[in-house]
Formats: C-alpha cells, structure tokens, sequence
C-alpha cells in the first residue's frame, strides 16, 4: 500500500513543531558545495502533497543519498527534526529519517510554503483560507520567546488568555515586533520603554486588565478578520499598530523581538545530530578520553589546550577542545569517565589530522561555555567500539583511525626508543590476528607498552595465553606493509568481558580458529624489521652512507673482532632540560672529580661503551662502532662499568680469553652507516644501533624467501625501489650520531595529536611522517 | 681421520615424497598426532599422516626426527628417534623439504 502522506505538515515544521513523526514525500535532492566540511551535504524539498519546503539533511543522513536509498519522490517518516530561523528563513534540519517507500509516483502539485506564505503562516495573511486552521498549528516554541521575558511585567495568563498571540507563530511575532518597544531587547529590563507598570505605556490598565485588552481583540482579532483592532490589524511587519502605544524608535524593531534569545535549556540532542545550522545545544555525554595539557608556541606566541572526546547514549562521539583560559577553568574540572551536559561552545570543522573521533564537527569551549557533570547515566556506555575486520585495515589510508578486536598471537618485550627531542619512550609490538584470515602487528606505546595492558599481554601470550583485545582509535601505518599502533586516544582493553565482538573471537580462535592461517599484513625481519637487508660488502659497493643521509641497513654477521682498548668513557651525568642525561665525554680534574665541558662544572661519571669491533659475514668485513645498549648485548649483558672493573681486576690473560669467547658470536644487526668528518678527512663510520641474537625461525623464512626471489630471478639484496627515500626522508632520525643518547635517534613515537595553535598549524618539525614511517 | 659415509644416506624427506623411498632409509620430522601400541602416528610438515612402527620409547614430546626404513608409502619402521623442542618451525622445514627435492637443488641434498 501506498505510503500516506501527513496533511498540514509543512506548515507545522514550519510553525517550529518538533517531536511528531510526519510522513512527507521528497521532491528533489540538492547537494550543497562546502569546501571546508569533509562531508557531503544535502538540501531536500519536502511536501506534504499541499505544500513544500527545503529542509537540510544532517551530515550523517548523506549516507541515504548515497547509497541513492533516498531519492527523488521518496516517500520518508521524519522521525527527528528542527527548525531554526536563519535570517529570515526556517531553516529545518531533518536529524532522522526512514525511507518508507524509496520509489513513487509524485503526489498532488504542492507548492512552495515560502512562495504561498513569504511572511509566515497563513493565520492573519488569510484568514479565510486558515480560519479553522488556527487550532491546528500549536504555539510557537521557539519562535516567540516566553512573553514574560520580553514584557516582563504581565502576568503570562494574560497573553495566554488572549490565545491568539500564542498560536500563529509567525504572526504572532509580527505584532510584537511592530509593537516594538512591547520588549524588543528583552535584556534591557523588562520594561523600559513602558514605564514602570507594565502595560504603563500603553495606557494605564495594569497586567489583568492588559490581559483582557490584548486577550479580548486578539481572541476574535487574530482568529477573524483582520482588521479588527490595532493588533491583529495590520499586515505583518508594517510598524504603524505599534504608534499608538508610543512604542519607541523605529531601531528596535527589526526583528530583534521574536529572534531574541531564548534562555530555557536546549533539549538534549544527540551527539550524531550535531550540526552548522542550529547553535543552541546541549549534549549529554561521557568523557572517555581526556588529554593532558598540551602547549605550543608559534607566530601569534604561547598558548595551551586541552581536548577531551565524548561520547552519548546514541553512540555519537564528538572532541571538545579548550584553549588556553578555557584550558584554565575547566581542565580541572572535566574527568575522564564522567558524564557531562555540555552547552553554549562552538562547533567547528574538525581538523583531521588531530582529530580522530568519527564526528565531522568538533566542539571549542568559549566563556560562556557550560559543562555541568550529570550524576552517571547508565546508558551512556563507558567506551564505544566500532569494529573493523583486520583483512578491512589492507585498504585503509594511512592515519585512518580504526577500532579492531583481535587476538594476540605473539608478543614482544618493550623496547626503549629515544624521541628526537631527546626524550625516551618505550614500544611493545605484537602481531594480532581475527577471524577475517589476517595478522597485523600492532604496536603500544608508552605507559601501554610497558604498564598496563602491555604487561598483562606479554605475560599471558608467556604463559602460552592469547588475550583478546579490543582496540579503539589504534592508527594505521604504512611503513611496514600495514601496521597498527596507538596515539594519545587509543584504547586497549585485554579480554574486555562485555563486548560480543571480543567473546565470539574468542570462541572462534578456542575452536579451532587458531589454526587457521592468517596472512600477515606487516612484513616482519628478525632484527632489520624493514630495514634493508643487505651483506657486508655492499656497504662499499654501493657507496652506503656517503650521500647526506645515512643509510640504515640490516646484516647478518659475526663479531670477528673487539678491540679491548678504550671500550668505554666516562659520561657525564647531568640530567639536561631535567630528564635527559647529558653524556658527553668528562675530563678528568686528576683529584677524583670529572669535569663536564658542556654542562660546566663537576658530575659523577657513568661508563659507557663505545666499543670498536669488526663485523664479517661471507662477503666481507667492516669496522664498527656500538653504544651503550648494543655494547651491552655484545659485551655479554653487562654494563661498562662491570667490564672496566674486570679490565682492572682480573689478569690480562683472563681478561683476553673473556673477550675471545665474545667474539665469532653471531647476531643479526642494525647499523646507521653514515660519513663523519674527521680531522677534515670523511670517512664512511658504521655503527650498530641494534644488536641481536639470531632468531633462527625468522631467518629461515628470510632465506627462504631469498631463495625464491632468486628462483624467480629477481634481485635479492635490492634496495626496495623508491622506498629507501620514503623510509629515510623527513628527517625522522635526526642528526647526531649516536653518542648523545648512547642509542640511534629514532624518529620517535608516532605523533599523539599534537595540536596546532589557534588554529594555525603547528609549525613543529616533529611531523610523524618520517618519525612513523621510520619505526 | 674418518670420512663421512655417506654410503647409505637417510634423506629429509615428506609424506608426499615417501612413495619414491619404499625400501629404504630416511628422515621424517613431524608432529605426533597419537601413539598406539607401537605404532605412533606423525603428521609431516605437508600434512601427512605416516605410520611409524617404533622400536624405541617414544618420548613424551611433540615434534619429532625419525630415521626409519620406508615400509610403504604411509608407513616407516623407526630406528632412531630424536625429540624435539617446540621452538622448531615446521613450517620452514617442509619448505626445505620441497627445496630438498626440487630438480634444481636435488644435487645439493642427494647423491
């Protein structure tokens, strides 16, 4: 059967109705341009078979266009709407709707509301045409604002009494306007232009008596024929009614009456329907993430912001952001996990590249912002998870923010990670697999590597336990095939007891699922991870690190070599900019104290290593340097001030087979091969920024797939065509060599929203470009 | 010094490649899947089940070398046993195996 449409339902969207589902058929379909939203929007032309209207669709309806489930002569059920005055037009926004019949034939010939009605509703303009209509459209709501705020002094009985003001809205506001000075700025205090009794002005008779005059004409005035006494009299927006009453100059008409403010509480919108149009909101949400204090300094100087993301009861998500004083006040305030009524900020467009919530807007608190906590509302869920396939990630954009569930199939222990910036951090990387047929490796960073849940996580998969985890806002890397890893908002729950996603992988992967093959989408090398692998005598056959940038490359090899001499300094100790130790070599002041020349004064010294050692493998040799941590591996895992003391201590023969036994050990290696001048002579310097024991099943897979390559007849030890600049580009390593921290200068930890200011972009070079491409 | 003999060679073999061995020693690798009496049954890397008449215990463990004369296509009389431990990726094996038994690499693995 033919859907039905609903009679009078343009007019009564437009008399600002919300909250019945009307049945309206759509006319036409507009997409509107809009270079700065990131979505499409569109303009529909409803009618109810009598009249139409152009109403928006909010941005999360686009979908229906799309995918064309709503199209031209579409029969639709608004279940949600509101309608806003925008200059001098309704604007109403359709928040949701269903499609009731996608196809059909157009009915009846309406016309355009706005053409019939240019100045409102019919109840004064045609009265004939509406008498009986009159009952039909309800008050205005929000059109005409509570009387008593505009006059002030009446009692609200009297206008009510007089009915007529109440119900054509548009109408309703002509008259005040053209009364004008009835409460035009309604902040002026109620009665300014009257005088003290309200009413006073217009002719003595106090508010009941007021009642009856404007209740009495109105009730037949406004109902009947027009011209039945000053008010319902004239033509809309003609000021003259207003005279009489000595209603003051003519600048406190325009339209400031019915526009002006309306106080009352919003109805709490959902998140979803959040939209441009319509500025007066509240949302109810929880915070389920909440920044730290973030500070930038750019052209326009310092400032600081905090960022917190939301999420409602319909599972909206949305970002608020405070800047600087709005930083002040309410960062102390808001709370992660506790719901909040949120009002009076201003959406934004967000800016995707800090921003990874799913809403096309974001919210900037501003003074008159207000953020109440609510007492904890149930329904509102603690975190919202909104899952993808692993096998969904293989054609995700880099960046993409993407929720997964998946179960871990290895685990690796954190590593430390010195940032660009000096600072260090730790990773933990894992590879992870679900029930689409793929495996990622999934990197944590920070507290989550090495707290909670990374420690959970490598102690279950120890303990031959594969946890599941739910993921929320983890990125999308492309460096090393596709990757995972976590940004300031990530979420990672281990074994997240209410998630039906997380119990049906689990029962999936206890049933057999786990021995399912999984292709990998990360490639994965023993120690080189991407890192080209390469043999020893390429370095000098293709001129390895005498370009302006390094060269980062993975071997095979063995110790063939370690000079015994000068395998350490003393290091300076002096935590610079308060964390980071300064390191730098310290002079011996020969009466048990050591100079620091940089740091310029006296500090207790750590030994560190800076071991010369020769690498081989079966193309070649080359000298090379290792630090701190990689000195340790080789050095048999103890620190430079053991093996000083055992210099010191133990015989020269003891001391030399100790070291002969370190040698001829093999282990798959990283090294930053670069050109150092010294003593103006350039030399290329090799320096191994990771040491590792072989993993054998690793380097199998290696050699096989070597082997095929060669079968294939492809080249084997290739550098990746157009990749070697992509991996090594940006900068992400940092200059510096490896003595200042004792350990390579990685890119650092892939980029954790770090805002821009003011909405300037931030003119910081730690762009995660290079940084993330390089891990 | 003693030369190696190689005089009568116990190549790595797989399930599949079985049938061309009947009659003659060689090296199996593969999982348990069960023991009975004295017949253990031993999924290969290319997911072969091949039943292996033992001589000796077997030992309580999950991966496994036996060298053993080949009997049938299916079915290999141990003589020796070697456990192993489970940081052994079958996986790699059985491609070695295949590589093994390539024309192009036969020379290198068999007389």
């Amino acid at each position: 059967m033919a859907a039905q449409l609903t009679p009078g339902a343009i007019a009564r969207l437009v008399a600002g109705e919300t909250g019945q589902a009307v049945n309206l058929q759509c006319l036409g379909i507009k997409r509107l341009q809009n270079a700065q939203a990131q979505q499409d929007r569109f303009r529909v032309l409803l009618s109810d078979g009598e009249y139409s209207h152009s109403c928006m669709l909010a941005t999360q309806l686009a979908e229906l266009v799309h995918n064309n489930q709503l199209k031209e002569n579409s029969i639709v059920l608004l279940n949600d709407y509101i309608c806003n005055q925008m200059a001098n037009k309704k604007i109403i926004i359709v928040l949701n709707l269903t499609v009731l019949q996608a196809d059909a034939a157009k009915i009846g010939s309406p016309q355009h509301y706005d053409k019939v009605f240019p100045n409102g509703p019919p109840a004064a303009a045609a009265p004939a045409d509406q008498g009986g209509a009159l009952g039909g459209p309800p008050p205005p709501q929000q059109q005409a604002p509570p009387p008593q705020q505009q006059y002030g002094g009446p009692p609200q009985g009297a206008y009510n009494a007089g009915g007529g003001y109440g119900a054509p809205p548009q109408q309703g506001g002509a008259p005040y306007g053209n009364a004008g000075g009835y409460g035009a700025p309604p902040n002026q205090g109620p009665n300014a232009p009257y005088g003290a009794p309200p009413g006073g002005g217009y002719g003595a008779p106090p508010a009941a008596p007021q009642g009856g005059g404007y209740g009495a004409p109105a009730a037949g005035g406004y109902g009947a024929p027009p011209p039945n006494g000053p008010y319902g009299g004239g033509a809309p927006q003609q000021p003259p009614p207003g005279n009489p009453y000595g209603a003051p100059p003519g600048a406190q008409y325009r339209g400031s009456g019915p526009v002006a403010r309306n106080e009352a509480p919003a109805h709490i919108m959902p998140i979803n329907a959040l939209n441009s149009y319509q500025n007066r909101w509240t949302i109810k949400a929880r915070v389920t993430n909440k920044s730290d204090i973030r500070r930038y300094s750019n052209a326009r100087g310092e400032g600081r912001f905090f960022s917190f993301d939301l999420l409602d009861a319909q599972g909206g998500e949305i970002r608020v952001v405070g800047w600087n004083d709005q930083c002040d006040r309410w960062e102390p305030q808001v709370q992660q996990g506790k719901v909040y009524l949120i009002s009076k900020a201003s959406l934004r467009n967000k800016r995707g590249n800090f921003n990874q919530t799913r809403h096309q807007f974001e919210i900037h608190l501003e003074n008159q912002s207000q953020v109440e906590e609510c007492v904890d509302e149930e329904d509102i869920p603690q975190i919202f998870f909104n899952f993808s396939k692993i096998a969904t990630v293989e054609d995700a954009p880099p960046n993409t923010m993407v929720d997964i569930v998946g179960v871990v199939e290895t685990c690796q222990d954190f590593v430390n990670i010195t940032k660009r910036d000096g600072t260090e951090t730790q990773k933990r990387s894992m590879i992870i697999r679900d029930d689409s047929g793929r495996s990622i490796e999934l990197t944590l960073w920070g507290a989550m590597a090495t707290g909670s849940p990374g420690d959970q996580i490598m102690a279950a998969v120890s303990s031959g336990y594969h946890p599941v985890l739910a993921l929320k806002n983890a990125r999308v890397g492309d460096f090393n095939g596709k990757t995972l890893s976590t940004v300031g908002s990530s979420t990672v729950v281990m074994d997240p007891p209410e998630i039906p996603e997380a119990q049906q992988l689990r029962q999936w992967y206890d049933q057999g699922g786990h021995a399912q093959a999984a292709d990998a989408l990360s490639r994965q090398g023993g120690g080189g991870r991407s890192d080209r692998r390469i043999c020893l005598a390429q370095i000098k056959e293709e001129g390895l690190g005498q370009g302006d940038k390094p060269d980062w490359v993975a071997v095979n090899a063995a110790i063939t070599y370690l000079r015994s001499e000068n395998m350490c300094y003393p290091a300076c100790t002096n935590k610079v900019d308060g964390t980071r130790q300064c390191n730098k070599k310290l002079q011996d002041n020969g009466d048990g104290t050591w100079m620091c020349e940089r740091c310029g004064g006296n500090f207790e010294p750590e030994y560190r290593y800076n071991l010369s050692l020769t690498l081989s493998d079966h193309t070649g040799e080359t000298w090379a340097t290792a630090f701190a941590e990689q000195g340790m591996e080789i050095m048999g895992n103890k620190s430079a001030g053991e093996v000083k003391d055992m210099r010191e201590t133990l015989g020269d023969a003891e001391f030399s087979s100790y070291m002969q036994d370190l040698t001829f050990r093999h282990y798959t290696l990283k090294l930053k091969v670069a050109s150092d001048t010294y003593n103006d002579e350039q030399k290329v310097r090799v320096t191994v920024v990771r040491a590792e024991p072989p993993n054998f099943v690793q380097e199998s897979k290696n050699l096989l797939d070597m082997i095929g390559k060669l079968e294939r007849n492809e080249p084997v030890f290739a550098p990746p065509p157009g990749q070697q600049q992509q991996q090594y580009g940006g900068g992400g390593y940092g200059g510096g060599g490896g003595y200042g921290g004792g350990q390579a200068q990685w890119g650092g930890q892939p980029q954790q929203n770090q805002w821009g200011g003011g909405g300037q972009q931030q003119n910081k070079p730690t762009t995660p470009g290079g940084a993330q491409q390089v891990l | 010094m003693a030369t190696l003999d190689c005089s009568n060679p116990a190549p790595r073999v797989n399930a599949q490649q079985l049938s061309q061995f009947v009659g003659k020693r060689v090296t199996l690798v593969g999982r348990i899947e069960g023991v009975e009496g004295n017949t253990l049954q031993l999924r290969t890397p290319d997911n072969g089940v091949i039943a292996v008449q033992l001589q000796n215990m077997a030992p309580q463990v999950s991966l496994l070398e036996v060298q053993g004369l080949v009997n049938s296509p299916t079915s290999v009389t141990e003589e020796t046993l070697t456990p192993l431990s489970d940081n052994f990726d079958l996986a790699n094996y059985g491609e070695l195996c295949k590589l093994a038994h390539s024309p192009q690499f036969r020379h290198m693995f068999l007389p």
